[in-house]
């Protein structure tokens, strides 16, 4: 029997597989892919090196508690750009002659890149665990300030949440545009700027559609001349510097936060939704906009 | 030579992918426009808009048809340092009038450290195969930025040399040119 042949006889076996089971497969297939790529074992590195300089560094009061959703930028650019990859194999011509269909192989995909956001998700819970084992850490400055505080669990989820951005972004990326140098440079200028430079997006007004939220929001609440020890004794407060020559009250708002992590959820989907073949991408985007767009006006309500 | 190369100005300018270049120039216009008001922004964008303009040089000297122009007298660095002329004309001057202009010390120390990362990130891929030394090449001025921003703290020579593009231009530059014109010649 000719090769053609034998092929023609097992298209029509692959096809009529369950559709589960080819997800599976290559689900299982894309994670194998995954976990053996150098690109994870240097985010992971970058993660934990810029972790434990937030930890050490004494710059200012709370770098280390405001820091740990940033800690994890190179992870979050090893995660988008191993995505890409796996995305952009989807524009080979030869996946016309697949026995599966776009939107199957897609699901698989997404899912095998499940993996990587496990690997984020343990490596925050690391991250916090540390952290809990040493008491908790510095926040505030004198007369408000504590050095046992916790991240609340909404703040733990968020760079659980950003993986799936990375993911989602990583997907579109690299089903969509054809240059690999220009996914390149778009994933990295996109989480230098919302990852690795995070006090760009904390202003009010935009602070709701940002990637990396920094906890806790600053609220102002007397001028640099005035008495901190007039401001209620339970507030966790910031002194006056260069940046922001007022006295500010720190707040830590699970609500926030939690609305954060719905913008979050949404935003991955809309994206992941424009990665998908277009008969197939309605739902998940309709359900996706109206997550982002509650989430963002709960931000805006909630907000400190 | 030269007369060879200006007839292959149009259909080599014709192969360029220019949506990344238009996309890299669109994206330094609209940050330089968001952030207007932000001084401290300012410097981000300098090295944000090297990194990325220095990686599409880099990127742009790949060729789809190499393998097949293999074959012509031309040599590659001559149609390297062709596409690279056409290219880079567009992206340094938006960097300059939309991020250079605004930096305390003007344009020329940014121009610099454009130079010196695409230099570097040639010089890279000239000492490599193909494809993969333009991949690598390209990947480099990102890396070295991003480990410039994120690993600065770092004490001693490694936090010195994650530096030197920025405060050693001129010599990495030099150094990188030398090791294009080395490469260029095995």
């Amino acid at each position: 029997m000719s090769a053609g042949a034998a092929l023609a006889v097992e298209v029509p076996v692959q096809a009529s597989a369950p559709r589960w089971r080819v997800v599976r497969a290559l689900a299982r297939q894309e994670a194998r892919r995954h976990l053996r790529s150098p690109m994870l074992p240097l985010g992971l590195a970058g993660f934990v090196y810029l972790a434990w300089v937030t930890r050490t560094s004494d710059d200012w009061s709370g770098i280390e508690y405001g820091g740990m959703p940033g800690a994890g930028v190179t992870l979050f650019l090893g995660v988008s750009l191993l995505v890409a990859s796996s995305f952009r194999r989807e524009r080979a011509g030869l996946v016309e002659d697949a026995p599966t269909g776009e939107t199957t192989r897609a699901t698989g995909r997404l899912l095998g890149a499940g993996v990587l956001v496990l690997v984020v998700a343990a490596a925050t819970a690391v991250q916090v665990m540390v952290m809990r084992a040493g008491g908790g850490v510095d926040l505030g400055d004198e007369p408000g300030r504590t050095l046992h505080a916790h991240h609340t669990l909404p703040e733990v989820l968020q760079p659980v949440c950003v993986a799936l951005v990375a993911v989602a972004l990583g997907a579109l990326l690299g089903r969509r545009v054809q240059q690999r140098a220009a996914t390149t440079i778009a994933l990295f200028a996109f989480w230098y700027l919302t990852a690795g430079i995070t006090w760009l997006f904390q202003a009010a007004p935009v602070r709701p559609w940002s990637i990396v939220m920094v906890h806790p929001v600053e609220v102002r609440v007397g001028p640099h001349s005035a008495d901190p020890l007039t401001f209620p004794e339970e507030w966790l407060l910031s002194a006056p510097d260069a940046y922001e020559p007022f006295w500010g009250r720190l707040v830590v708002s699970p609500e926030l936060a939690t609305a954060h992590d719905m913008w979050l959820i949404g935003l991955a989907c809309v994206l992941v939704a424009f990665a998908l073949p277009r008969r197939t991408r309605g739902r998940l985007l309709v359900v996706g906009g109206m997550v982002a767009a509650v989430a963002v006006i709960a931000q805006y309500a909630v907000a400190p | 030579m030269i007369a060879v190369l200006t007839q292959a100005v149009r259909p080599t300018a014709r192969t360029i992918a220019w949506r990344p270049v238009a996309g890299v120039a669109a994206g330094l216009v609209l940050l330089s426009v968001l952030l207007v008001e932000e001084d401290r922004a300012q410097m981000v964008m300098a090295w944000l808009g090297a990194a990325v303009t220095a990686s599409l040089l880099v990127a742009a000297i790949r060729d789809r048809a190499s393998r097949l122009l293999a074959a012509v007298p031309t040599p590659l660095s001559a149609r390297r340092l062709l596409r690279l002329a056409i290219v880079a004309p567009v992206p340094v001057a938006v960097l300059v009038l939309v991020v250079g202009l605004r930096q305390p010390d003007g344009p020329l120390p940014l121009l610099g450290d454009v130079t010196a990362l695409t230099l570097a990130g040639l010089g890279v891929a000239s000492w490599m195969a193909d494809e993969r030394g333009v991949a690598w090449g390209a990947g480099l001025p990102l890396a070295w930025v991003a480990g410039a921003q994120f690993g600065n703290s770092s004490a001693g020579a490694v936090g010195d040399a994650l530096l030197w593009w920025h405060t050693d231009s001129l010599v990495v530059g030099a150094i990188a040119a030398g090791c294009v014109l080395l490469g260029a010649r095995r």
